[in-house]
């Protein structure tokens, strides 16, 4: 068996980029000082993301997903994070750093936007196979499997999902085939649940429908809640050190052992 | 590959024709199996790893309880915090204790607060003179930054006038171990600069004289503190996630939203759900 780490330890081939310094600069396969002179950097990332170029409608709603979740609420998690150590007077990005590696987390961004979005791929490879929604999702619950994107409760919306309809909408863009399957699986759930969607569920339905596969989605979603964090970190440095959300020793209930000896 | 990474402190020999498995791993000259499986314990090798020579036994007494010390800060330190509100969320190990060492990092509790409590610290003990509070802050200072302003003065608590009788019974504790220059200077005139301040001492003010008198200077300090604070952090982190996010405080009673701006509410979209269920 040959170890492929040889001939790459010799020769490291590579099309993702490469520098010049003093000459150019490539973007995967494009100068980078030239070809993204009229491109955002929303663009530009994207483009290293997928190796695709997409219409304006279509960076339109793209960016409306990364709009729509930046929450710049202190008490977010990863919002809370940087806060935290900015109130200790980290620097800006150690600070944003560690609010963004909690978006590793399996309960908001990489881990259920990707999961969605797989669900999204299998349902409705069921579907082309000539199977029907309803025996899917049938199926799929009698095995108690989790239909990522789906497990709101039916009393509760998620106050993004109106807004982002509402801008696919305006934009002529709600015609997607995984976009309309999101509600006809969210009318099974809610009749056999009571479980209604989640954002994530549009989300992972539009990039499906714009074809994105799990590692560019994971990678898409990597920064969606970063922006929130700028407000946050620079609030915390505008309040007393330590003052984010500050806890008192009576916050905390402690239920361990007390008083133990190390040695009997 | 025409240059080579350089370093003293790894070698690996391979033995077959594979570079890619070593068949001997050395740290610092000392075979790992021969050497240092058999001999040392962790306090050595951590010492030895961090500044390339072997304790001496006073050394590795007092890496062990200042390693000790450094553990666990409490639940309420602001890089347990950071790994809790990783781990409620079920991320993995990687990322919570990344979270974690960006919540410890800061000057104010964190790493960076030991570095600067060194630096005057060790002016305060090789000074002629009576070494005051008025010293410190053009001490620590730096130009061209990219650290907040200080906003306090390292090593002393801002908002506390008295030193907490966890802080003097650990300085206590570490006076009576051994003749620490760094420790017994603290203790001798740490109530006078805090009164001149009139803030009370704080525990990173006893670890960087500690780490002072262990011979580290300030980035082995703050390598060492970052490093040795991740056992609790992943503790804290892995008890939240158990518990669950349910059981984690939001503050939904404390933040209050004090903009004027009016709140529309969101969109009406059941008719065009209603289309899109009928097309």
């Amino acid at each position: 068996m040959t170890n492929p780490l040889l001939s790459l330890n010799k020769k490291y081939p590579t099309s993702a980029g490469f520098a010049e310094l003093s000459q150019y600069s490539m973007f995967r396969d494009k100068n980078l000082h030239e070809a993204f002179k009229s491109s955002s950097w929303f663009e530009l990332n994207l483009y290293g993301i997928t190796g695709r170029t997409f219409s304006k409608t279509e960076l339109q709603i793209l960016n409306y997903i990364w709009v729509s979740t930046s929450y710049a609420d202190v008490r977010i998690w990863p919002n809370r994070i940087a806060a935290l150590a900015g109130s200790s007077r980290a620097t800006p990005l150690i600070s944003m750093i560690g609010g963004l590696a909690s978006c590793e987390a399996k309960l908001f961004v990489a881990q259920p936007l990707v999961n969605s979005l797989s669900c999204f791929y299998e349902i409705s490879a069921k579907i082309k196979s000539g199977n029907s929604l309803e025996a899917i999702l049938t199926e799929k619950l009698k095995n108690n499997e989790t239909v990522f994107g789906y497990g709101r409760p039916i009393t509760s919306i998620d106050e993004r999902v109106p807004h982002f309809i509402d801008f696919l909408h305006e934009h002529h863009a709600d015609n997607g085939e995984n976009f309309r399957l999101a509600f006809k699986i969210e009318k099974i759930l809610k009749s056999e649940k009571n479980i209604r969607m989640n954002i994530a569920a549009l989300y992972s339905a539009v990039c499906a429908d714009l074809k994105f596969s799990l590692t560019e989605m994971n990678l898409f979603v990597s920064l969606l809640v970063v922006a929130g964090m700028s407000p946050s970190y620079l609030e915390a440095l505008e309040k007393p050190e330590l003052g984010v959300l500050p806890l008192t020793i009576n916050d905390i209930e402690y239920r361990g052992d007390t008083e133990k000896k190390w040695f009997s | 590959m025409s240059k080579k990474f350089k370093t003293k402190i790894s070698e690996e020999k391979s033995l077959s024709n594979d570079p890619f498995l070593p068949d001997s791993l050395s740290t610092y000259g000392y075979d790992i199996i021969k050497e240092l499986l058999p001999n040392a314990n962790i306090v050595d090798y951590l010492f030895l790893m961090l500044t390339g020579t072997r304790p001496n036994p006073s050394e590795v007494i007092l890496l062990e309880k200042l390693s000790i010390l450094l553990i666990n800060p409490g639940i309420r330190d602001t890089g347990m915090r950071a790994a809790m509100n990783a781990g409620v969320g079920s991320a993995p190990p990687s990322a919570v204790l990344i979270s974690a060492i960006s919540g410890s990092s800061g000057q104010y509790g964190g790493s960076r607060e030991v570095r600067l409590i060194m630096r005057w610290l060790i002016a305060a003990t090789t000074s002629d003179e009576l070494f005051n509070a008025n010293c410190i802050n053009h001490i620590v200072a730096e130009e061209n930054s990219i650290w907040p302003n200080l906003e306090h003065t390292p090593g002393f608590t801002k908002f506390e006038s008295k030193t907490s009788t966890f802080v003097i019974d650990c300085l206590n504790f570490f006076e009576q171990l051994d003749n620490f220059d760094h420790v017994n200077w603290l203790a001798n005139n740490y109530q006078r600069i805090g009164s001149q301040l009139n803030n009370g001492l704080s525990i990173n003010a006893l670890i960087a004289a500690l780490c002072c008198d262990l011979g580290l200077n300030e980035e082995q300090a703050e390598y060492l503190f970052l490093t040795l604070r991740l056992p609790a952090a992943a503790a804290f982190a892995m008890e939240q996630r158990t518990l669950g996010w349910k059981h984690f405080p939001f503050f939904a009673d404390t933040v209050e939203y004090t903009s004027s701006t009016l709140q529309n509410s969101p969109p009406k979209v059941d008719q065009l759900i209603e289309g899109y269920l009928n097309d």
